[in-house]
Order: C-alpha cells, then structure tokens, then sequence
C-alpha cells in the first residue's frame, strides 16, 4: 500500500467533507438496519430451534371444516398401540382472554401437580412455599404475574367460566426469567382444572401428544395415525423445523418491505455516483494527470476513498448494530416482532452472529459501492488531460 | 507513516476492538437454554411467547391454516404482527393456494 497516495485518499474525503459525510451515513444506517433485522430474526430462530429437542415427536389435532376442534381423549389409547409408539397423552390447552388487562393468556394443562411434576416443576419455577399439591392451584410466566398484579390479583386469580361463575385459582408459583420468551402469557395448571374454566367435557382433549423414542420411526407412525384417524392433522418435529425455518415471511412481510426502502436508498447512491463525477472531480483528475499522475496512481486513490468510507460505515454499523439488538435489546424495532399484543416479554434474545447473513450484506453493499465510484473515475482518468480541465 | 494515515488505522483499530470485545462480553455469557428447554418439555408446546394477540401467531406452528386468513384464503388477515409472521409451512393439511407457493 502507497502510504502517501493513502494520506492523499483521506484529505480528498476530507475535502469534500459534507458530501462524503451524508454518504457515509446513509450507507452505516442502511447496513445497521439490515444487520439488526438479521440478527433479530436469526437471535428468534436460535431460541427456537434450542428447544425443538424437547418438544414431543407427533401433535395430532382433529380438524373439522377447515378449523381446529377438540379430539376425542380415548383416541390416544388406539394411538398408544401403534408399535413404535412410548406414549400418546390427550392434553388440553388454550386462549383465555382477560379482558381487565387486554390481554391472552395461555393455560396449558398438566397431568397434576404430583411428585412427578414438583421435580420437573422445581427447575423450571420460583415456588411459593409448599401449597403446590393443595387444590385449584396454578403456575404462571412473568407476564401473567404482572398483569394480575397490576389488576389487584397478588395470591389468587378469578377465572370467568363460560357459564358466568367464578373460579378461583390459587397462585403457587412463577416461571423463571430465563424461561421468558416462552413461558411469559403461559399458566399451567392441573388437566381437570383447565377443563372446569374452558367448559370442556371430561373426554376431550385440545390435542394428542405422541411420543415416539426412534426418530426413523416418527414418520411411519405419523402416517399410520393418519390412516387411522383422516380427519386429523399431524405435525411432526420435522414439520415443526420446517416451520421455524420459515417463520418470517420475507416474501410479503414488513422485512422486505424495509429491505426494499434500505435498497433503494442504496441504489440512489449508487445512480448518483455513477451518473458522472462533478465537473470539480474532473477538473481534480485532470490536474493530476497534467502534473504526471498515472491512470494507475488515480485509480489507486479512489480505490482507497472508496475504501475507506464504506468499510468504515460497514464496521460501525456492525458495532452499532450488536450493541442495539444485544444490549439494549432493540428499541422500537422490537415492536415489529412483538406485534400490538400488550404482554411483552423482555426482549432478551440469545447472543448469534450468522456469518452468512453478515457476509452477504458486506458484499451487497461494499463490494458495489466501491465499483460505482471506480468505473466513473476510470472513464475521467482515460481521458487526456487537456481535454478534462478544459 | 503520515500522521493522519497513522490516526486513521489508529480509529480503525479502535472500532475493531470495540466491536472484538462487544462480540467477546456477549459470547462470554451464552443464554443457558436449560431452563426453556425444561419449560418446553413440561407444557409440550412450540413457538415463542411474543406476539400474543391471536392463537394462529402465538402457536404459529400448530395453529390451522385458515385462521390467519381468518374465513378462506382470499380474505387477508388483518394484526400488524401477521405481516412479520409467516403462516405455518406444516406439510399436512395446506389449501391449495398456498401449495403453489411452498413450492417455489
């Protein structure tokens, strides 16, 4: 590298100072955009796919006209003798609307809060006291805990049946933080429990889990359950990764659309550049030349302010961009993930960089910028001299 | 070398640093999934507890395909979230419009 044509790059961005500093802000905060996009998405991805390992092989729902609608508990029984098979749970779940707080809550049901349950229950849970195994008792996120705080609910909840009465519900425990981003608008509760405030018969269920321990047998067991049963769906683990893997709609979603503004900035740039240089650059490239440049020596040092500018922009935007989503935890963009639903979880997502992701925005972004400025410079510099000043 | 070429690697330096021991403090400190992973085995049920303003966004996965496009597929669906979030590409059960499209 010619360290005196460098030094010369860098005083001829200073020169024009106010031209290159607007450039150079609108390419960081295109890049810092598009990086914080990707990191979020990929951060969401990332928790996701670190709990599929625990989620249970097959979900069958009974379908009815196009909707989901509640399965018939003894069909695990036939379910439980397909070969292959550990176990088949009816479980029973749903949407509880509290309309006080305006907000969804989760009730996922559970076989009781048995010895079985305290151990698991333990790890995953701050408890209070020992009042788990006491009836009418439930365990819930950190959002639930807060909504029902602010609305004067401190040990117990009154769950509103379909049929107009109360049910009350002691408070035994809270999900830990770290279990936030999925457990947040989640209250667990006995199965019998949910029943009682969903208004469901005895012998039904929301789903059917299915536990298969051999993975190669999962699909011939989905398929089996489907022959025997048509009018279900199942989903599969597998469905479930192929569901994660597309979880933002790029095609019509608001990404593409803040892709395509971020874009079409970029390419303003780009037409500007290379719609020709100012008549102050070439009579610049001109001078040179008359005082003995080469081709080569203009080149090198519009290849260095180029350079210089979008590799800088690129790596504070970076900078900027891990900081935004991974300690402050994304301000105002969060909002584009999180909806309008008003029980938010705190946005801490899992520390990933996807090289891939990164690498392609560099090479959309640099690679172009520095040839827009090249080609336009080369075509002035083939010029003669004379022909350039004049 | 010339002063200012020197102060230039000088600040260049500096934000690589910076952004080496951003990455570094995060890294450091990866998210013990230990607990989520035990929460998801004991209530069984997928996706993230973000967008909670309608069953077919919070269990995305498992909703069925007709909720988020509420009646049929040719009426779109209408929360804010549902442009962030893509209906489930669960293979069981997809209407016909939709087919087109995983294929591509």
């Amino acid at each position: 590298m010619n360290t005196h044509l460098f030094a010369f790059a860098l005083s001829s961005l200073r020169r024009r100072g106010a031209k290159n500093l607007f450039i150079f802000v609108v390419f960081g905060v295109m890049v810092f955009l598009l990086a914080s996009i990707f990191m979020i998405a990929h951060a969401l991805k990332a928790e996701m796919a670190a709990t599929l390992s625990s989620l249970p092989e097959i979900t069958v729902q009974r379908i009815v006209a196009g909707r989901q609608s509640l399965i018939d508990a003894s069909r695990a029984e036939r379910i439980a003798e397909i070969f292959g098979v550990k176990e088949a749970l009816p479980r029973v779940w749903g949407f509880y609307y509290f309309p006080r707080g305006g907000v969804n809550f989760s009730i996922v049901g559970v076989e009781g809060f048995g010895t079985q349950y305290k151990a698991s229950l333990q790890k995953v849970a701050d408890l209070f006291g020992e009042k788990l195994v006491a009836d009418d008792t439930m365990v819930v996120g950190e959002g639930v805990y807060e909504t029902m705080r602010k609305n004067f609910y401190r040990d117990y909840f009154l769950f509103v049946k379909p049929d107009g009465s109360l049910k009350k519900v002691t408070l035994v425990g809270r999900f830990k933080g770290e279990t936030s981003l999925e457990s947040n608008d989640v209250v667990v509760m006995e199965n019998a429990l949910v029943r009682e405030i969903f208004g469901m018969d005895e012998g039904m269920a929301t789903d059917i889990v299915v536990r298969v321990p051999n993975p190669k047998e999962v699909a011939t067991v989905a398929k089996k359950i489907a022959e025997i049963y048509p009018d279900t769906r199942v989903v599969t683990k597998k469905d479930l990764r192929i569901s994660y893997q597309n979880v933002f709609d790029y095609k019509s979603g608001i990404f593409l659309a803040l892709f395509i503004v971020a874009l079409f900035t970029f390419f303003i740039i780009i037409y500007d550049k290379t719609s020709g240089l100012s008549s102050e650059e070439k009579r610049e490239i001109g001078i040179l030349k008359a005082l003995g440049w080469k081709i080569g020596d203009i080149m090198r040092v519009k290849f260095y302010e180029a350079a210089i500018l979008s590799i800088v922009a690129y790596l504070l935007a970076m900078t900027l961009a891990v900081g935004y989503v991974f300690f402050l935890e994304a301000p105002l963009m969060r909002e584009l993930f999180m909806g309008f639903s008003r029980l938010k979880p705190p946005f801490a997502l899992p520390f990933t960089l996807d090289g891939g992701t990164l690498a392609l925005i560099f090479f959309a972004t640099v690679p172009i910028y520095i040839a827009a400025t090249l080609i336009p410079s080369w075509k002035a510099a083939t010029l003669e001299a004379d022909e350039v000043i004049r | 070398m010339n002063r200012r070429v020197t102060l230039f690697f000088g600040g260049v330096g500096a934000l690589m640093a910076l952004l080496a021991v951003e990455t570094g403090v995060l890294a450091s400190r990866p998210k013990n999934f230990e607990p989520a992973r035990a929460f998801v085995a004991l209530s069984g049920l997928p996706d993230l507890a973000i967008a909670t303003e309608a069953r077919f966004l919070r269990f995305r996965s498992l909703a069925d395909v007709f909720s988020p496009f509420n009646e049929g597929p040719e009426l779109l669906d209408y929360f804010p979230s549902s442009f962030t979030y893509a209906p489930s590409h669960v293979e069981a059960l997809v209407p016909s419009r939709i087919v087109e499209r995983i294929e591509e």
